[in-house]
């Protein structure tokens, strides 16, 4: 799901490395010390993510996971999908160098956003938590195709056929990453919930 | 359809309907048709191996665009780089945040 070079007018491109670049700040400023070996571990796995192919028909997809690093990290999500997808653009080629602010808008703000949703439904007990875990997972992928549509509409395609390529090839990719999340966020619980409180708790 | 093969029997069923009126003549003309329906033997033949070449050719170009998105493939080499990478800005910040907390305590 990652946008290649030449894709997006420049002007999308210079807008979303500003936003990516101010957002990275703040979700740096965001992190605390102590938390960074988590970071480390989880921008790790981020990055080798893409690496595994759900077969859909004649070509593939890859999972993404950003709902489970927004689960995992919360506001420092962002900074770790966006290392996480500079290191995928240099060493992979996954997605074009000019397209990394809008590559990392497209996976971070998911990210984010599954953090909080996580933050606000998970409740106390491990079937809430569970559930909280699949319905963010599978969220996070969901929205990064919106996001995915609305900047390529922004080159000129047609938004809602985008939309809903995008979010029917990705159907099986959902469904895993849901299952992904939940299984991730039940062992957590059960083995070292600390591991579950992300920034916004902890800080507080 | 007009293939090589068609207009060299054609051209071979000609002179067998035709009786031979003065000898030299018809024997010059009849060698000929006969050297002109071997030139359309030779060109089907080489036309029909130029056809194998080129598919031939096509296969070949389609196994190299397989190797070539084979090979450009991340590996193992890129994994372990992006993860050293990752583990060393990591790492940087920590130091430096624990550099931080130690000044402070």
């Amino acid at each position: 799901m990652h946008i290649s070079d030449g894709v997006l007018p420049t002007s999308v491109a210079v807008g979303s490395y500003a936003v990516t670049i101010a957002l990275m700040a703040w979700s740096i400023r965001k992190t605390r010390g102590d938390e960074l070996p988590k970071v480390a571990v989880v921008t790790s796995s981020f990055f080798v993510a893409s690496l595994i192919h759900v077969p859909l028909g004649p070509t593939s997809v890859h999972l993404l996971i950003p709902g489970l690093v927004g689960i995992l990290l919360g506001n420092s999500a962002f900074v770790s999908i966006a290392l996480g997808l500079l290191l995928q653009s240099l060493l992979f080629q996954f997605g074009g160098i000019t397209a990394w602010g809008a590559n990392s808008l497209m996976m971070g703000l998911p990210a984010l956003s599954a953090g909080w949703i996580f933050e606000l439904i998970k409740g106390r007990t491990l079937f809430r938590n569970v559930l909280a875990g699949a319905i963010c997972g599978g969220f996070g992928v969901m929205l990064a195709g919106v996001i995915l549509a609305l900047l390529l509409f922004t080159s000129g395609e047609d938004f809602l056929g985008v939309a809903k390529i995008a979010l029917i090839a990705h159907l099986p990719v959902i469904v895993i990453e849901a299952v992904i999340s939940a299984f991730t966020v039940s062992f957590l619980y059960k083995v070292k919930p600390e591991l579950l409180k992300t920034a916004f708790t902890a800080a507080s | 359809m007009l293939t090589p093969d068609v207009v060299a029997q054609n051209s071979e069923s000609a002179p067998s309907g035709q009786s031979p009126q003065k000898p030299g003549e018809a024997k010059t003309w009849s060698d000929n048709t006969c050297q002109s329906a071997q030139c359309e033997q030779i060109i089907a033949q080489l036309q029909q191996q130029k056809s194998l070449i080129t598919r031939e050719l096509a296969q070949i170009k389609r196994e190299i665009a397989l190797l070539r998105e084979t090979l450009s493939e991340p590996g193992l080499q890129e994994v372990f780089a992006g993860i050293g990478y990752i583990l060393g800005l990591v790492g940087i910040a920590f130091y430096v945040h624990c550099r931080k907390s130690g000044k402070d305590s």
